[in-house]
């Protein structure tokens, strides 16, 4: 009789195992902001909860930072790259990415403004997509596109990095400073400095990394039409420059994590 | 008797051309001359105006040079397309 009324019950605790519903996860709908608490050091990711999700995993670059429950991250470890996926248990949706590198321009060759030949470049601007393009500034149609201008005297004994708006005369009325990282490997500059210490005139090194922040209309930090990256001067050849410029395309954001 | 008509009347012909007065030759009247010595004279003034007016331009010019452009960086020599620099700012 025991073994007769234990069949049942085995059968129906089969029936419920094998009836658990499975969970389809869905991938989260990411998207960004940049903090202004810390002008820029933030990215602050936001999604919708999603339907039966235990929590969320965070990754920067491919790699898991940190697990929430919540439906939003303060992204403060520069990567070129966050991903945000579900999870239930040991099931995990599909990761939805923000890429947040910087757009990298590998070598701009550039000239001092006392180099004799007038059509080589002494400006250099950024295009739509980021890349660094460099202008002669003897065509005034490109005064408007220069970001940054090479000041030097004679001989190259002095170059500097200068704003648009600092030479006499300007050539666009963009305030945009610069400021010597105080280190020589590009790499390991992954954030800019917040405002602070930026000048509209900085002396150029050959080896040494720079900070920019282009804020064209002089109001102070933005996250509308400001951008902030690095440059690396990697050869002086009298008047001639040769940089490796890496721009960040999330306007305020100053992380500058090559993709 | 016909040459002594005939000297009558050379003689005559050279009395009426000797009598004929001076031709005119071009003459300056009075007021001509005064006209023309009140134009000069409002030239000279118009003269004075224009050097008194420069010589402001210039002692203007001088005094904005030294007020804004004073130990400014003169462009950089040995050519390029130069152009000066302003007192750099921070932020």
């Amino acid at each position: 009789m025991k073994k007769f009324l234990s069949f049942p019950l085995l059968i129906t605790l089969l029936i419920f195992i094998g009836c658990e519903k499975e969970v389809t996860l869905e991938t989260p709908d990411v998207t960004y902001t940049v903090a202004t608490d810390d002008k820029g050091g933030t990215l602050k990711l936001e999604w919708d909860e999603i339907t039966d999700a235990d929590g969320y995993i965070i990754y920067a670059d491919g790699e898991v930072i940190d697990t929430v429950t919540e439906l939003s991250y303060d992204a403060t470890t520069p990567a070129a790259l966050y991903e945000v996926s579900a999870y239930a248990g040991d099931q995990e949706s599909g990761k939805d990415r923000i890429d947040c590198g910087a757009v990298e321009t590998p070598s701009l060759t550039v000239y001092g403004s006392s180099d004799p030949d007038t059509t080589h470049p002494s400006g250099f601007g950024f295009n739509a997509q980021g890349n660094a393009v460099a202008y002669s500034i003897s065509n005034q149609n490109n005064w408007p596109l220069i970001d940054y201008w090479i000041y030097s005297t004679a001989g190259g004994a002095t170059i500097k990095f200068v704003s648009p708006s600092d030479r006499t005369p300007p050539l666009n009325n963009e305030v945009n400073v610069t400021k010597n990282s105080g280190q020589s490997n590009y790499d390991d500059v992954k954030i800019a400095d917040p405002p602070g210490g930026y000048s509209t005139q900085t002396d150029v090194r050959s080896g040494a990394v720079y900070y920019f922040w282009i804020d064209p209309t002089n109001n102070g930090w933005d996250a509308s039409t400001d951008h902030f990256g690095k440059i690396q001067v990697q050869g002086i050849n009298g008047v001639q420059l040769t940089l490796k410029i890496a721009y960040q395309p999330i306007a305020g954001l100053r992380w500058c994590v090559v993709e | 008797m016909k040459n002594l008509a005939t000297l009558l009347i050379i003689v005559f012909a050279f009395a009426i051309i000797g009598c004929q007065p001076p031709q005119q030759t071009n003459v300056v009247t009075t007021e001509q001359l005064d006209a023309v010595k009140s134009e000069i004279s409002a030239l000279k003034n118009q003269v004075q105006n224009l050097q008194t007016a420069l010589d402001s331009l210039t002692a203007n010019y001088n005094a904005h040079l030294d007020k804004y452009h004073k130990g400014m960086p003169k462009p950089p020599a040995g050519g390029g397309t130069g152009g000066g620099l302003k007192t750099p700012t921070q932020k």
